[in-house]
């Protein structure tokens, strides 16, 4: 005889939730895919800019930008009396962007120097600072046709002297922008207005840039916050610190027009002042290479 | 008596075809979702992982390529764009060579049929496909082995080259061997150039539009390789032309062919240069080329007479890449193109140009630092300009000068600086519709 037990089904109710988990489930794992595709592609623009910046340097030696640099730093040590200490100290940072400069842009109006001569610079100036290989291709493996090389890499150089008079002590930085306008020039440093809280150890506090009468951001479209590049131009002694880049962890409005930045590594030193490098990717250290 | 039925079924819990149908319409409506976007996802990943495989080949190349670069290819730190460079005359160690060819040779297509192809003008299609070849010395210095050119040696050829006293390694001393049948030295010859030939691919682009003879279309692809040749140190005032003949089965050092060609006809297996003297004089140029030629590869008595006349007119890429010290570095390659910046340009541009030579037919042209060899139209060379200019040179185009400063006399353009541009394809993902092709380009100063 058959006698089963009743059988209890499942409700549509459950059915509906079942597949409420399962489609999140689904979901999660698919958001690993643009996450992996997002490390791959910091990945390739990481190998770009090391590329462009091994570029940047070939060409700072071939046209004798460290040359420019070292007439601008000549410049600030000739009026400087033989025993003035100041010949023994740092020099002045010179920074050199010749993007930058032929779109019009003037100097930095912070603690940098613009080397003469850049209006020297030949008509094809940009091959030299500016990435040739963002270009687009056809199936066929050629370069579309009108397509303009790329500019989403371009290059700017820091230099400065360990010791004023002394030349040979001549280092580099090069800086590497991504997606930089080639119109924006200098304006790309943009000097913050720091407000003193003791309570942000692992980075800074500012006035948000465009309130209060602080430099506005370097675009309409652009905004400081996460993976933006700090540099630190507080002074040790008479001139500004070199190579402290700091890039923004987080950035927090804490008061009104208030903005608190925190930095993927604390300060080693309390910061006084500084610019925000918009469009910057990395920077590279050439060191003293001649 | 009631009957009382067997089976009483009680309430029932499970599904309507209503309650199956709304579900299965859910299921469907949730899946298509997430089918579309694990789609979208896949291909968004499969293009960017795509290009960081076209992006890490690049790496290792450009990387390669500036280190050899930056290497000092003269004596005593010597550069090309030393203002000074011609002022005493050519290098008295090394040399630097640029080709820039338009040689037509033997590809098959996609019929199987083999023909001639001719890489577009190298003078005007700056963005094609261009036969290139450079070659140069390569003086790295320094003590650390790890950072020494490395090539591999068989064993039993090395043995016999040691035997022969044409390599002389102390023993004890690690500095060459990198490890079995792994050779190491801080000098080398090395040369970059596209080939062999034979091994030419023809990619056939599918699923685009045919050209308009109705034939499909396709990419000419090649391979790159980079040559090392390694310089070992030889034993002074070793006598090679007293070696047996039968013992020398099996190898073949340059310099026993320059001894004795009928030893090199035995076996191409290895080409060492072996003379580290700088100052060997069996050779009419103080430099190691002389010793070791490009040209080299197959046993034939005919190629061993060009070895001992080293004045070849061209590196013959058809002949290429069959040795082992041929090392290739990338396939599915689209182009490798070389443009220099003479002094006084702030511009790249082609050889030819940069030279300010006379207009050729096909803009073929050739830099050496030290021969001067003449043209040879059978290979596509039109016009091989040296730096330095032999006096009886047969057919020897004396390359055009320019005055001198200071009232100096006139002498060859410099080259200042060297742009090369490698172009990958990426075959894998050709049927996709985002296919990728990805190019990477080394600015140095020379």
């Amino acid at each position: 005889m058959l006698n089963s037990a009743p059988r209890k089904g499942l409700t549509l109710l459950e059915v509906l939730i079942t597949i409420f988990v399962m489609a999140i489930g689904f979901l999660s794992v698919l958001t690993l895919f643009p996450l992996a595709a997002r490390k791959l592609a910091r990945a390739i623009d990481s190998d770009r800019a090391t590329l462009m910046a091994g570029n940047a340097a070939a060409s700072a030696t071939i046209l004798g930008f460290r040359d420019m640099a070292q007439v601008a730093l000549n410049s600030e040590l000739a009026p400087l009396p033989p025993q003035d200490p100041r010949r023994l100290q740092p020099s002045t940072v010179v920074h050199l962007d010749p993007a930058g400069v032929f779109s019009g842009a003037g100097t930095f109006a912070g603690s940098f120097l613009l080397p003469a001569g850049l209006n020297q610079l030949p008509a094809n100036w940009r091959e030299w600072v500016v990435s040739q290989d963002e270009m687009r291709f056809e199936s066929n493996g050629l370069p579309e046709a009108g397509f303009r090389r790329g500019e989403r890499y371009s290059a700017s150089y820091l230099f400065r002297r360990r010791q004023l008079n002394d030349p040979d002590s001549l280092e580099c930085l090069i800086l590497v922008f991504t997606g930089r306008p080639i119109e924006f020039g200098n304006n790309a440093f943009i000097p913050l207005n720091l407000i003193n809280d003791p309570t942000n150890i692992g980075g800074i506090t500012i006035t948000e840039p465009g309130t209060n009468g602080a430099p506005g951001p370097s675009g309409p479209d652009r905004v400081l916050g996460r993976s933006s590049w700090i540099m630190d131009l507080s002074q040790d002694g008479p001139k500004p610190r070199w190579k402290k880049f700091y890039q923004v962890q987080s950035a927090e409005l804490t008061g009104v027009n208030q903005l608190s930045l925190t930095f993927d590594r604390t300060p080693e030193a309390p910061i006084t002042n500084a610019v925000w490098v918009d469009f910057l990717f990395d920077w590279f250290d050439r060191g003293t290479l001649p | 008596m009631r009957y009382q039925a067997p089976f009483q079924p009680s309430r029932r819990l499970g599904f309507t075809i209503v309650e199956l149908l709304v579900a299965l319409a859910l299921v469907l409506f949730i899946m298509s979702i997430i089918s579309q976007v694990f789609v979208d996802s896949s291909e968004a990943f499969r293009s960017q992982r795509a290009k960081a495989e076209l992006s890490e080949k690049l790496r290792f190349l450009t990387q390669t390529l500036r280190a050899d670069l930056r290497s000092n290819h003269f004596e005593a730190g010597r550069r090309l764009s030393d203002s000074d460079f011609w002022s005493d005359g050519p290098p008295q160690v090394g040399y630097f060579r640029l080709e820039q060819t338009n040689l037509p040779f033997p590809v098959t297509n996609l019929s199987g049929s083999e023909t001639l192809y001719t890489f577009p003008n190298p003078a005007i299609a700056q963005n094609q496909v261009q036969s290139q070849l450079l070659a140069f010395t390569s003086f790295l210095g320094g003590k650390d082995p790890r950072g020494f050119h490395s090539a591999s040696i068989p064993s039993p050829q090395f043995d016999l080259l040691k035997q022969w006293k044409m390599v002389n390694l102390a023993p004890g001393d690690t500095r060459y061997e990198e490890s079995l049948d792994t050779y190491q030295s801080p000098d080398a010859e090395v040369a970059w150039f596209l080939g062999p030939t034979s091994d030419y691919q023809e990619f056939l682009l599918q699923d685009e539009p045919s050209n308009l003879d109705g034939t499909p279309q396709s990419v000419k692809l090649f391979k790159l390789y980079r040559r090392v040749w390694l310089m070992l140190p030889q034993e002074l005032g070793s006598n090679t032309s007293t070696l047996p003949l039968g013992a020398a089965s099996g190898i073949l050092p340059s310099k026993i062919s320059m001894v004795n060609p009928l030893l090199a006809t035995l076996n191409p297996g290895i080409q060492l240069n072996g003379d580290t003297s700088l100052q060997d004089p069996n050779c009419d140029v103080p430099m190691r080329r002389a010793l070791g030629n490009f040209h080299l590869r197959s046993a034939t008595i005919a190629q061993v007479a060009d070895i001992n006349s080293w004045r070849q007119p061209c590196f013959d890429v058809r002949n290429a890449a069959q040795t082992g010290q041929d090392a290739l570095l990338a396939d599915n390659v689209l182009s490798f193109s070389v443009e220099v910046c003479p002094e006084g340009s702030t511009q790249f541009m082609p050889l030819a140009n940069a030279l300010a030579l006379p207009p050729t037919a096909n803009g073929a042209a050739v830099f050496d630092t030290w021969s001067n060899r003449g043209p040879n139209p059978a290979k596509g060379i039109t016009a091989d300009f040296s730096g330095w200019n032999i006096p009886n040179s047969p057919g020897a185009i004396p390359m055009p000068l320019i005055p001198g400063q200071l009232g100096e006399a006139p002498r060859p353009r410099r080259l200042v600086a060297i742009r090369v541009t490698i172009r990958l394809f990426d075959t894998n993902n050709a049927l996709s519709p985002s296919k990728t092709t990805w190019q990477a380009t080394v600015v140095e100063p020379l």
